[in-house]
């Protein structure tokens, strides 16, 4: 019976998406005309969020099912981040599940069934669990991606697919080093046995294993090339799910592995910083002959993964925070943007060069389009701003050894203004008249003034928003100290000298 | 409340600009509207004169905070500071006075998306008075970038030839110069943060704090020196102005020449010297040598074109060459004589190229080859032009003639580096070549034959006139008694050189 108290207590939030997701699966059976389905998924993301706020309180760590399932203030915040942009999801396909005359339940089904699998992997605390949710999250995506089944839809889904394999099996042979190592598929053990000297190479080397095939969920190199066919072909609202929540979700394990379980191996540090630099390289330089849109987003999603690698790669709560705080202000001027796109059009076809004239015809939408890609691109006074500000600084606190790498983020972010400037300058074409019929439907406009907003003005009343994330950032070490009392190396924030 | 609050100073052409983006309707209501919102702006910055402490150099600063806290961002150490002295006052009216001008002047030369373009005028105005005005490292830079979206979008759109071209060159360029100003910014920030644990942005407290190691001074000193250098421009990095100048309208050619330039030079002196003294005066060679390559190699290659826009965006470079020398002479009477050209510099090049946008608006061409005789038609312009063209000179008894005369001047007394006469007297070559060229356009277009073309040419409009006549009368007054001026802003300059 102490399982089930656990569920009850501890995996609420879990538990209630499951239902949530089963009643959906009955729904899509017996009224497959339902008209009411966004409203019961948006409701039951809502229970579980509200279902969440109960452990926001937990001041400590707690764990469940021996040890497998962590919940502490971070996993917490990555859970409510997941939420609250899945109903942000939901809003965005509404609009375009109407059009296409699908069952809509059977979409947010899976849509619940991968942020169930989002959840558990931020919490997990073992391989398995860590894998079966990681996959949970995967399937349900490939699902999701091919929804259209279109001849281009499907080519795009089995390369996902297969490359998520790929990834899979690269991540489950380095789990199995690990094992070989420790004897256990707990992250603990296998800390505690990989900090004998005698194994840094084997750990290092699995470790290696491990984070490439997470980086499959973060579009990163080595398993970035995905991204555009993907987000190309699949539904936007689709594209913007697994450009943001899917991610955020890989953030929050991937933060959790680097500090937990693999704090003592620096040379990972290193390969997340050179994951980190590769990625924000190519995405950068990929995006700047991209004319379709919706793979320029894509571009930009694999180089803001590697900004957020970035300092993830230094290892201090300083960059942590930093990280937390890009990572919500990177949900929100997204999903900015994801909107936008959705506003104009829905085709995989949409070129940039669709955009001519919109200035003149919708100036407001335009300025929407403004704000959003130049908080992208990081310029003043939106919020990307102040995010990257915060990410160069705790880059830059972490000494001047590390000043020829701030010059590359930085450079690369000059890069990156070139074609976020280029959907801009596209806009205010004087030549071609616009003329394309454009929708604000209830829901989608609610999406759109949010993140709009938010993107405006969240830069300018960034204070609390980074108070916050410095909190979570810190709540993130006790789950390291727990296991042994460790030299404080990597969690040690500069000081002053008195 | 305090009625003269640089809030409010800073906080007038953002309101008027978000207004007027939303509210404002019709041509003719939006133009009288962004004028009059312009003329009480310009007339109330002018009341902080009265605010200066004439006695006192060091207790200049007016101090401003947002909240009561006195912070913005706390955690990150940046306040919403702004402060006011003798420097950043000359810059400030000046900022005001121009973009009075260019809005009057905007009257022949913008013919569509007015509400859009008064807005974004605004904006910039903004922008650029945040950028004198702050106190605080982040604040200055957030301002320095954000300059940047409306000069792109006012380029871009109501630009000719190439004019995004030049309006994403201008962007990418000074993107890329303050990419090395930020590295500089933390630089700074992180090693007052270490040694002292206090984490701020403050200009003030980071600018006074002398223990940096000698290093951090050298590299932050470069790169904020190469940030700065971008838009000033020093000329290796000049190539984006002339493109951006050609294709402007005329009112954003005299923005950009008028208070954009200045903003480099400003903060040459407000963080590179003031912040760095000692590795200022190590680089001053450099630094001479760069404003000796800017006087004559801009002033060379002003000789050989044949556009008349191309021309005076080169002159330009040529003339912001004078104040790098100024700047080097490290003593009061040069730095007074840098601030006092970039003055100088703002009136008379915002008036130059008023002058080519009138005769552009009448012949439809800039080619000097295809000009000629306008003397004819246009009498009041030649006059005007004229005066401008000899204040860019430098005759005595106009504005020109004190910068340049304190520039040289504090150059040749200065103990910077030994022999510095000798690079004097090698920059003074520049006031010749400057000679040639002004002179012979003058000749060019005015006088001579004139085209059969040019005989049904419309005269000087009346707000033409008010522009140029403006500029005139103010490049004549300073430079009979421009005590007015160097009494604004040589108190801090000098409290600086004393200390």
């Amino acid at each position: 019976m102490e399982f089930l108290a656990d569920i009850k207590n501890l995996m609420l939030p879990e538990a209630t998406i499951l239902i949530g997701a089963l009643l959906l699966c009955i729904l899509a059976i017996s009224y497959p005309q339902s008209k009411k389905t966004a409203f019961i998924t948006t409701l039951i993301i809502l229970i579980t969020s509200m279902a969440l706020c109960f452990q926001l309180d937990t001041a400590t760590v707690v764990m469940t099912f021996g040890g497998s399932f962590l919940i502490s203030k971070f996993t917490v915040f990555f859970k409510e981040l997941i939420l609250f942009g899945t109903i942000l999801t939901v809003f965005l396909s509404d609009k375009y599940l109407n059009k296409i005359q699908k069952t809509a339940s059977e979409f947010y089904m899976f849509l619940l069934v991968a942020i169930l699998g989002a959840l558990i992997l931020v919490s997990s605390r073992d391989f398995i669990t860590m894998l079966v949710s990681l996959e949970t999250l995967s399937i349900s995506g490939y699902i999701l991606s091919g929804f259209l089944k279109e001849k281009q839809s499907q080519e795009s889904m089995l390369k996902y697919l297969i490359l998520g394999c790929v990834a899979s099996a690269v991540m489950l042979y380095g789990i199995s080093l690990l094992y070989g190592i420790s004897g256990s598929l707990r992250f603990e053990t296998i800390y505690l046995a990989t900090k004998n000297h005698q194994l840094f190479n084997v750990a290092a080397l699995a470790g290696l294993f491990v984070l490439s095939g997470l980086c499959f969920k973060l579009a990163t190199i080595p398993f970035y090339n995905w991204a555009p066919d993907v987000y190309q072909n699949s539904p936007l609202s689709v594209a913007a799910f697994l450009s943001t929540v899917s991610k955020i979700a890989g953030f929050g394990i991937i933060i959790r592995l680097i500090s937990e379980l693999f704090s003592g191996i620096w040379v990972l540090y290193l390969v997340v910083g050179i994951i980190a630099l590769a990625s924000m390289s190519i995405g950068n330089f990929l995006g700047l002959g991209e004319n379709n849109i919706k793979r320029l987003m894509a571009y930009s999603s694999i180089a803001h993964a590697g900004y957020i690698l970035s300092v993830l790669c230094l290892g201090s709560t300083l960059s942590l925070s930093a990280a937390v705080f890009y990572i919500i202000t990177y949900l929100f001027m997204n999903f900015a943007a994801w909107s936008c796109i959705e506003l104009l059009d829905n085709s995989s076809e949409t070129s940039i060069e669709d955009f001519q004239g919109l200035a003149y015809k919708r100036p407001y939408l335009a300025t929407a389009i403004v704000i959003s890609f130049a908080s992208l691109a990081g310029l003043p006074v939106f919020v990307g701003f102040f995010s990257k500000f915060y990410l160069f600084q705790s880059i830059a606190f972490a000494g001047f050894l590390l000043y020829p790498f701030l010059f590359f983020v930085l450079a690369n972010s000059l890069v990156a203004i070139y074609y976020y400037l280029k959907v801009i300058k596209v806009m205010f074409d004087e030549d071609v008249e616009f003329d394309k019929e454009i929708f604000l439907g209830k829901k989608f406009a609610a999406v759109f003034f949010v993140s709009v907003l938010f993107t405006l003005f969240a830069g300018i009343f960034s204070a609390p928003i980074i108070t916050y994330s410095q909190q979570i950032a810190q709540s993130q070490i006790p789950a390291v100290i727990e296991y042994e009392s460790i030299e404080g190396t990597f969690f040690d924030n500069p000081q002053p000298a008195k | 409340m305090n009625l003269l609050s640089l809030m409010t100073l800073l906080i007038i052409p953002l309101v008027a600009s978000v207004a007027i983006a939303l509210f404002a309707d019709g041509e003719v209501a939006i133009r009288r509207v962004a004028k009059f919102i312009a003329g009480i702006h310009f007339v109330y910055s002018l009341f902080f004169i009265l605010y200066l402490n004439p006695n006192n150099g060091t207790s200049q600063v007016v101090q401003e905070m947002l909240n009561a806290g006195k912070t913005w961002i706390n955690p990150l150490g940046i306040s919403f500071s702004l402060a006011l002295d003798g420097v950043s006052m000359g810059m400030v009216v000046l900022t005001t006075f121009i973009t009075l001008l260019a809005i009057i002047a905007s009257k022949s030369n913008i013919t569509h998306k007015h509400k859009f373009y008064y807005s974004l005028i605004f904006l910039l105005e903004f922008a650029v008075l945040g950028v004198f005005l702050a106190r605080d490292l982040f604040l200055f830079f957030m301002f320095w970038e954000l300059e940047l979206i409306p000069m792109y979008f006012l380029i871009s759109i109501w630009g000719t030839g190439r004019p995004k071209y030049s309006a994403m060159k201008f962007v990418l360029y000074t993107f890329f110069g303050s990419l090395f100003m930020l590295a500089a910014i933390l630089a700074v920030y992180y090693v007052h943060f270490m040694q002292t644990g206090t984490l701020t942005m403050d200009m003030g407290l980071l600018g006074l704090y002398n223990g940096y190691p000698a290093l951090v001074q050298f590299f932050a000193f470069i790169g904020f020196f190469i940030g700065f250098a971008v838009k000033f421009p020093i000329v290796p990095l000049h190539n984006w102005l002339p493109d951006a100048h050609v294709d402007a309208p005329t009112p954003i050619s005299m923005l950009l020449a008028g208070i954009l330039l200045k903003m480099g030079a400003y903060g040459l002196i407000r963080i590179n010297m003031f912040f760095f003294p000692s590795i200022f005066n190590f680089f001053v060679p450099v630094i001479f040598t760069l404003g000796i390559i800017n006087i004559l190699y801009a002033a060379m290659i002003a000789y050989a074109q044949t556009d008349l826009k191309k021309l005076i965006a080169y002159s330009s470079i040529s003339h912001m060459g004078i104040i790098l020398v100024g700047l080097c002479a490290m003593n009061s009477i040069g730095v007074s004589g840098a601030v006092m050209q970039m003055i100088a510099h703002g009136l008379i090049s915002a008036g130059l190229f008023m002058a080519v946008g009138v005769i552009y608006l009448r012949t439809k061409t800039r080619d000097i080859e295809k000009l000629g005789g306008l003397a004819q038609k246009l009498p009041f312009l030649y006059y005007l032009s004229m005066i401008l063209a000899l204040a860019s000179i430098g005759l005595p008894g106009l504005i020109g003639f004190v910068g340049e005369a304190l520039c040289f001047f504090g150059a040749s007394v200065s103990d910077a580096f030994p022999k510095i006469q000798i690079f004097v007297a090698i920059a003074l070559l520049g006031i010749i070549f400057g000679a040639v060229y002004i002179t012979s356009i003058i000749k060019r277009v005015f006088c001579g034959v004139m085209l059969d073309d040019y005989n049904e040419i419309e005269p000087i409009r009346t707000h033409e006139l008010v522009v140029l006549l403006s500029l005139v009368i103010l490049v004549v007054a300073f430079g009979i008694f421009p005590s007015f001026l160097t009494d604004i802003f040589s108190l801090p300059i000098d409290s600086f050189f004393s200390a």
